[in-house]
């Protein structure tokens, strides 16, 4: 098995979510939470997916790693829920709207990337990021 | 041979919390798709009236509920 030493780590993941800030037609990066079926990859549109929400991160989104991990700056609410449906992924785009990350979401214990109280949303309600974590593994 | 050399992949992890708007009371002013509470307490998405009728379906707990007004 492949082991990288904690400076490789600390690097690889910085490079990926220094990515988030990268653009200028935005102020920040921004993470999209949609229904439906999560596409293959980043490369891959949205599809028929229902945008649900919109969270923006800061600049930096993500501070430094560090032991292979790095935590997301100040995160922002979306106060007004797009549209009513079930959150089943999510996407994160840098400054200029290319998709970097995508990842699932599931209700708490699920296991998705991101875990919600509650997954079944509802126009017009508040959505909070609580946590979000980069991790470079060994 | 070169053999392939994998690396470790990456992870975003993280929680997050929902929390609903506040229902309209359910009246004939509702529409399809608002977030409604009834006089009986129930709370959900209003799904449609039957034509004519007092009578509104609610999709409450996944559960969809019938509604004489």
């Amino acid at each position: 098995m492949t082991v990288i030493s904690t400076q490789a780590r600390n690097d690889a993941g910085n490079a990926i979510v220094d990515l988030i800030d990268q653009g200028s037609s935005n102020p920040n990066g921004y993470l999209e939470i949609r229904s439906g079926t999560k596409p293959a990859n980043p490369q891959t549109g949205v599809g028929a997916t229902v945008l649900l929400a919109t969270i923006n991160f800061s600049l930096p989104a993500f501070g430094n790693f560090s032991n292979g991990v790095s935590l997301a700056n100040t995160i922002s609410d979306d106060t007004n829920v797009n549209d009513t449906g079930v959150a089943t992924w999510f996407r994160i785009y840098n400054r200029d709207n290319v998709a970097i990350i995508d990842g699932d979401i599931t209700v708490t214990g699920g296991g998705g990337d991101i875990e919600f109280d509650n997954v079944n949303f509802i126009t017009g309600g508040v959505v909070v990021i609580t946590s979000l974590t980069g991790v470079m593994p060994e | 041979m070169n053999k392939p050399v994998g690396f470790s992949k990456p992870e975003i992890k993280g929680s997050g919390a929902f929390i609903p708007p506040k229902p309209k009371q359910l009246d004939k002013l509702c529409g399809v798709g608002d977030y409604v509470i009834t006089n009986a307490g129930y709370v959900g998405i209003l799904q449609k009236w039957n034509s004519d009728s007092d009578i509104a379906s609610i999709l409450s707990d996944n559960e969809i509920k019938e509604i004489t007004l």
